[in-house]
């Protein structure tokens, strides 16, 4: 659980405390609203009965300090609060979970009355482990509700641009560019893929472990606004030294780069740097795929390294543009599990649950409607992933998805970070709550994926997904044929195995394929696993299901 | 009473629509600066909720689509923290319409004439 307080206050501090970013999450239950009750009489305070569960209905927005005026992303109408206490928040909150928790049987029924209403909302989750040891829900937190719905344009964030890859956040620390948006601050500064931090207006990035050093670096890569600017100086992977001036701005993001077809003793292998899962990718995508269709691609590689998720129809969008009609046939992208007490009808929206299909026409993401545009395909059945612990949930139920039509799936780069999960965000008195309501399994039924997929060469277990396991490679550009991943995907569809790698070595061009060279097998690759964030960080997810509706007039 | 007359008015005119004898072509910024951002804040928010939305430094420079979608909150290693979600993304169009630059809103019929912008025509 990342404490909000903790993001928000203090990004990057002494060597005791870990390097983080760019705010949400925590679990602090910060009630929004301006306080000053509805003026309504509060009500008597709820009891608890072990085992006993009010319907929620009769609980909700009952608030110890309900928020009044009117609500600006509800059309200006009256916010629902009425006058209660806090034994109602935390009433409804265990109400809520009985219902829709996807684990409700694993959560602890305890008195609410010695805890605050964070803090209990905090126990109101499943404490058993994964077959890893790790714990089985990470994905439990809260944000303020106002918070929660400003709206941006498509991936804005304040910066420089710059797509970090942390790797130590304490001294000696270490934080790597993993790429730069175009038309950014970075990018027009000439920083590139792989140039490591080394000082901000002259503070000792790596070593510095003074307050005022670490406030400074804090503010330097964390900008609060745009217009503020910090000198800072990186070094290259060949080790060159830059020394930039870089201003903060709000930088868009461009979701798919590096589109282009490399013609290999593989025959024509198309390559694509996908980023996001936001609506914005959907019609790059597109142009993706029709140049792979002009060019007749043989090969595809679809880099996903650094791809979080986002909209999950958008995955199976683009598992149709993939494979196309005859290998999908009659089957689906997933099937979505609630809890067993709804096994056929989503709790919260009270539709009936269907799966979702391999969308196969483009969507209007407003809407939530289908177009009568056809999407593009590719019609192949072979399909190469570049992953690491940055790969997440939708990226995952992509991998998923075409695995459970057959198609094969060769992962090359790091176990991706295990999302299967997802919720329904739920506002109560000014605090929007994130719990696991819901996983999503594959047309074979697989779903259960919580430490991620893994590549294996000799795949045993289910996650386990054959390919080559192997470290990301900051000393080359994306989509550069001789970085470590892309060249090992191209050697693989080349020759139907990994190659062989000399641990230690940087790029694919540096890589030994003889035989006679040590194979990166698993324990190489752990060793040379620098950036894994899974064991620095708990790592959260949610994901919302909204059956999308056919194009009006369609039936 | 008489500027509340005119203001109110203006005001529907921004939100009911812009009607010009040109053909509107897609376009994207040229100029524009503090004053048309207010617009685009005021306009977009209009439809999609909220008192302010964050827009790139470069917005509607680059490409004549606009899309407004929820803030998404990040993890300390930059991954979203709806990672599977469904949430709807509000589409935005600039055209240019003889000198007119106006930014329409699709899916509600609704546009707005960005006094004191100036666009350029770019090829679908």
């Amino acid at each position: 659980m990342i404490s909000k307080k903790s993001l928000t206050m203090s990004l990057l501090s002494l060597s005791v405390i870990t390097l983080a970013a760019c705010g949400g999450g925590g679990s602090g239950g910060a009630t929004g609203g301006s306080g000053g009750g509805s003026g309504n009489t509060t009500p008597t305070a709820p009891t608890w009965v072990a085992g006993q569960f009010p319907a929620e209905s009769t609980l909700k927005n009952f608030c110890q300090t309900p928020r009044t005026g009117t609500d600006p992303f509800n059309s200006n109408r009256p916010y629902p609060d009425r006058a209660g206490t806090a034994m109602h928040e935390k009433m409804w909150l265990r109400s809520w979970t009985n219902n829709t928790y996807l684990w409700y049987r694993e959560v602890v029924d305890r008195d609410p009355a010695p805890y605050s209403v964070a803090q209990y909302f905090n126990l109101l989750k499943t404490e058993q482990l994964t077959d890893s040891g790790t714990p089985k829900d990470n994905f439990h937190f809260t944000e303020n509700t106002a918070e929660y719905q400003q709206q941006t344009q498509a991936g804005v964030s304040a910066g420089y641009g710059i797509r970090w890859s942390f790797g130590l956040n304490t001294p000696p620390r270490e934080l790597t560019i993993a790429y730069t948006e175009p038309n950014s601050p970075a990018a027009n500064a000439g920083l590139l893929r792989g140039d490591k931090l080394l000082s901000v207006n002259g503070v000792d990035f790596v070593n510095d472990n003074t307050q005022a050093g670490v406030d400074l670096l804090n503010r330097a890569l964390f900008p609060s606004a745009t217009g503020q600017s910090f000198d800072f100086v990186f070094e290259s992977a060949a080790g060159v030294r830059k020394a930039v001036s870089m201003t903060s701005a709000n930088v868009a993001a461009s979701p798919v780069q590096n589109v282009r077809v490399l013609d290999t003793f593989a025959g024509k292998v198309g390559y694509v740097q996908f980023n996001s899962h936001i609506a914005l990718a959907q019609q790059q995508l597109i142009s993706a795929v029709n140049q792979f269709a002009d060019a007749n691609i043989d090969e595809l590689v679809i880099d996903l390294r650094y791809n979080g998720g986002g909209l999950l129809t958008l995955a199976s969008q683009l598992g149709y543009m993939v494979t196309g009609p005859n290998i999908i046939q009659d089957s689906f992208f997933e099937r979505t599990i609630f809890n067993d007490k709804h096994p056929n009808t989503n709790p919260v929206t009270g539709q009936t649950l269907a799966p979702v299909p391999f969308y196969s026409k483009v969507i209007d993401y407003e809407a939530g409607r289908l177009t009568d545009t056809d999407l593009p395909s590719l019609n192949l059945s072979r399909v190469f992933i570049l992953s690491t612990g940055n790969t997440c949930s939708a990226s995952e139920a992509f991998i998923n998805g075409l695995r459970g039509i057959d198609v094969e799936v060769i992962l090359i780069g790091d176990q991706t970070c295990g999302k299967p999960y997802g919720f329904y965000p739920t506002d109560n008195c000014g605090t929007t709550y994130f719990t696991i309501q819901f996983t999503g399994v594959n047309a074979k039924g697989f779903g259960e994926y919580a430490d991620g997929f893994i590549p294996k060469t000799n795949p045993m277990f289910q996650a386990d997904v054959k390919g080559c396991p192997l470290a990301d490679d900051f000393s080359k550009q994306l989509g550069d044929p001789t970085e470590r991943l892309l060249g090992a995907a191209v050697y693989y569809a080349q020759n139907d195995r990994c190659p062989m790698v000399e641990a230690g070595s940087a790029g694919f061009g540096s890589l030994q394929m003889s035989e006679n060279h040590a194979r990166m097998d698993d324990e190489a690759v752990g060793k040379m696993r620098l950036l894994d964030p899974r064991y620095q960080d708990i790592l959260f997810n949610n994901k919302l299901m909204t059956e999308l509706q056919p194009a009006e007039g369609n039936p | 009473m008489k500027s509340l007359t005119i203001l109110t008015l203006s005001s529907m005119l921004l939100l009911t629509g812009c009607q010009s004898g040109a053909a509107a072509e897609p376009a994207v910024l040229v100029a524009g600066g503090a004053e048309v951002r207010q617009q685009l804040n005021a306009f977009i928010t209009s439809i999609v909720g909220g008192n302010t939305v964050t827009l790139a430094d470069d917005v509607l420079q680059q490409s004549p689509e606009l899309f407004i979608e929820q803030r998404m909150p990040l993890d300390s290693q930059g991954r979203p923290l709806d990672g599977r979600h469904q949430l709807p993304s509000y589409r935005f169009v600039l055209v240019k319409a003889g000198d007119s630059c106006i930014l329409q809103h699709p899916g509600s019929g609704k546009s707005v004439r960005l006094n004191g912008a100036r666009c350029q025509a770019v090829a679908r």
